[in-house]
């Protein structure tokens, strides 16, 4: 909290002595539900970035949430200690959420303090995007998606003729970010609860203690090469894993984040009207649940997950992305989760009047589960600084699968969004 | 100082429109397209551009640091978003290569994903930003595409300037830029189009660009004042650059999909 403090007064000074730029985005979202308001939110996220001379950027943003309804603002326990939020009450959270320093050197450049770090190219699903970890207070119902938590981190990235590098050293464990206990999308499905098949009340849920900020530290490379009209790159990610296994001792289910490795592929090309994109990730050390072992056995698998995708102008003007997700697990024990999950999404988006009006379409369908998401929304621009939205997300299924288990939880949004 | 120059170009360019016209008179579509092709465009300038959108009486502003660069047979432009708030740090990056052999690429960061994601070709037609233009019409830098035009010339204007004419080489490339055809006013001292009239892929009037001034950074000129009219619309792009000069320091690096997402603080 001192460093904190200590690290916003001297944004305050910096701020007040060079060239700054600053923006507060935001949005103020409702929802119902068959049970009434299910979601009452407010977000603000003030930014400043100042240049400091020779190319040299401190960036710096604030997350003020403000939440009164059954969704909350998530659980505070995924966070490690050096992100806690600077303000975590109960319904008001303030988290200190880039803050970094940008030094370009040539063809290097370095990145050091808490920032996000996006990779992979599938969108929403994070096959190699396993370095920063992600908000999932809404299940995969999340603007964007994924909704990346930003974390403290040293980072060099390099260019090198059509050879990028890009070198993370991540000494902060904090973990995927879920609802809370009780809220509106808390993980209902048994895959998330250690196996067990909630009717009643669920036992008490703890984290595992992530207080080894070294040895619990995420490391990464990823070596890009572009070559015409394709992208070819791989990645090494080394660190805790980010969604917890939920293991149950017979009184309580302890969400344990063991280290683990993991090996990305990912290939995207231009073809003609068509970007195509392919992504893989291998990780050997892997741990799941076993089936039937009431919650308390963890196997250690071979897990490989791959995307495959396409954006291109569809009819009407309309711009499609369309991918298929496959997840599977090499192991000769039956898991809590199924072997493989396939899952299919497709986006359509139209701007229409403009660019005044946008409809956005997007449908995610479990092949495994029989269960999906359809989210719809439509955006109508007032002017540059604030856009009002109507839409809904439509879920459907299985209690069992990742979408179905929300099938309770469809509900319509609106609200407003602004930039100033 | 100002008019004086002004005298000077003026001059050079009626001395140079004389000379081409007698030396050039008959000169093909292939040729006009190719001399357009072939245009000084190689000098690192930078600036800010503005986009007007005029829509009844309404505008909205738009505002981007630019900054240009040829490299062997590429062309290279950067555009990095400050105003307004709503896209600040969008970036787009487009390397527009000669050989017709060679697909054009685009990309596009979006701070709200933290991504830099490649732009599909079939995305050339779609609007720019909410601009009247096209991802197309940014990125051509005022060239025709050698690959995506069948070119016959119109003879000249009143004004001494070649009529150039462009039919889509076939339907799936009009529906990629949008265009099926063009009409185009060349000014033979620049080399550079000074008026544009597009039809749809349908052969109905879609929009005109009027070039009102350009600035020359070394040998290559940039068109700083210019107007897109939509005539289905009714509606209307002004697009000023600021600020044009030499962009010293503007090295490979800064033109990399890899470093999109902090554009505008790394521009010289």
């Amino acid at each position: 909290m001192r460093l904190a403090a200590a690290l916003c007064a001297l944004a305050a000074v910096l701020g007040g002595t060079a060239a700054s730029a600053q923006t507060i985005d935001g949005a103020l979202a409702l929802a119902v539900d068959e049970d009434g308001l299910a979601k009452a939110n407010l977000l603000i996220e003030p930014e400043t970035t100042i240049a400091l001379g020779s190319g040299i950027e401190a960036v710096m943003s604030l997350r003020i949430e403000a939440a009164g309804s059954r969704t909350g603002t998530g659980a505070r326990s995924g966070f490690s200690p050096i992100s806690a939020p600077l303000v975590k009450g109960d319904d008001v959270r303030i988290e200190m959420d880039e803050f970094y320093l940008a030094i370009p050197a040539g063809a290097l450049e370095f990145r050091l303090g808490k920032q996000e770090i996006a990779w992979g190219s599938i969108d929403g699903a994070r096959v190699v995007d396993t370095v920063s970890p992600a908000r999932l207070t809404e299940g995969l119902a999340r603007d964007p998606r994924p909704d990346r938590i930003a974390i403290w981190a040293a980072r060099m990235q390099a260019i090198i003729g059509r050879v990028d590098l890009d070198f993370v050293f991540a000494p902060d464990p904090t973990v995927n970010q879920l609802a809370e206990t009780g809220a509106a999308f808390f993980p209902q499905a048994p895959r998330f609860l250690a196996g067990l098949q909630p009717a009643g009340p669920l036992p008490p849920i703890i984290r595992e203690d992530r207080g080894n900020l070294i040895g619990d530290a995420t490391i990464g490379a990823r070596l890009s090469y572009r070559l015409d009209a394709t992208d070819l790159r791989v990645s090494v990610v080394r660190g805790i894993d980010q969604d917890g296994i939920p293991v149950f001792d017979g009184r309580q289910i302890e969400l344990r984040h063991p280290r683990r490795h993991t090996i990305g592929l990912e290939f995207v090309r231009q073809f003609g009207g068509v970007v195509g994109r392919l992504e893989a990730a291998w990780t050997p050390d892997a741990r799941f649940v076993v089936a039937g072992s009431m919650g308390a056995e963890v196997a250690q698998v071979d897990r490989v997950v791959g995307g495959i995708g396409a954006d291109f102008s569809g009819p009407l003007g309309t711009y499609v992305n369309v991918q298929l997700i496959a997840d599977h697990v090499a192991s000769d024990r039956p898991l809590v989760r199924p072997r493989t999950d396939v899952i299919s999404t497709l986006r359509v988006q139209k701007d229409f009047d403009d660019n005044r009006h946008a409809l956005r379409a997007e449908w995610l369908n479990s092949l495994t589960d029989t269960d999906g998401l359809v989210r719809l929304e439509l955006v109508r621009r007032i002017d540059d600084r604030f856009a009002i939205f109507l839409g809904g997300d439509i879920f459907y299924g299985s209690r069992r699968g990742i979408f179905g288990q929300f099938s309770e939880r469809t509900r319509v949004l609106s609200g407003v969004r602004f930039s100033f | 100082m100002h008019r004086i120059a002004l005298i000077a170009l003026s001059a050079v360019a009626t001395a140079s429109l004389s000379l081409g016209a007698a030396a050039q008179g008959t000169m093909t579509g292939d040729a006009i397209a190719r001399n357009i092709a072939e245009r000084p465009n190689a000098d690192p300038r930078k600036g800010t551009i503005t986009f007007v959108m005029q829509d009844k009486g309404r505008s909205r502003t738009r505002a981007a640091r630019m900054l240009r660069t040829e490299t062997g047979a590429t062309h290279r432009l950067l555009l990095a978003f400050d105003t307004p708030a709503s896209i600040r740090g969008t970036s787009f990056l487009s390397y527009d290569h000669k050989a017709a052999s060679k697909v054009d690429e685009t990309w596009l960061y979006l701070p709200a994903t933290s991504r830099t994601r490649r732009v599909p070709a079939s995305d050339r037609a779609d609007s720019f930003m909410g601009t009247e233009l096209s991802y197309g019409d940014v990125k051509d830098s005022f060239i025709f595409g050698l690959a995506d035009w069948t070119f016959s010339a119109g003879g000249r204007a009143d004004n001494g300037r070649y009529i150039l004419k462009g039919a889509a080489k076939s339907a799936r490339i009009a529906r990629e830029i949008g265009y099926g055809g063009f009409t185009a006013e060349v000014d033979p001292a620049t080399w550079f189009p000074r008026s544009i009239t597009f039809t749809d892929p349908a052969g109905k009037r879609l929009k005109t660009i009027s070039v009102r001034k350009l600035e020359k950074v070394g040998a290559s000129l940039t068109a700083t004042d210019f107007t897109v009219t939509n005539h289905v619309t009714g509606r209307a792009t002004v697009v000023t650059v600021s600020g044009l000069a030499k962009a010293t320091g503007a090295d490979d690096a800064l033109f990399d999909p890899a470093r999109l997402d902090r554009a505008s603080g790394r521009m010289p």
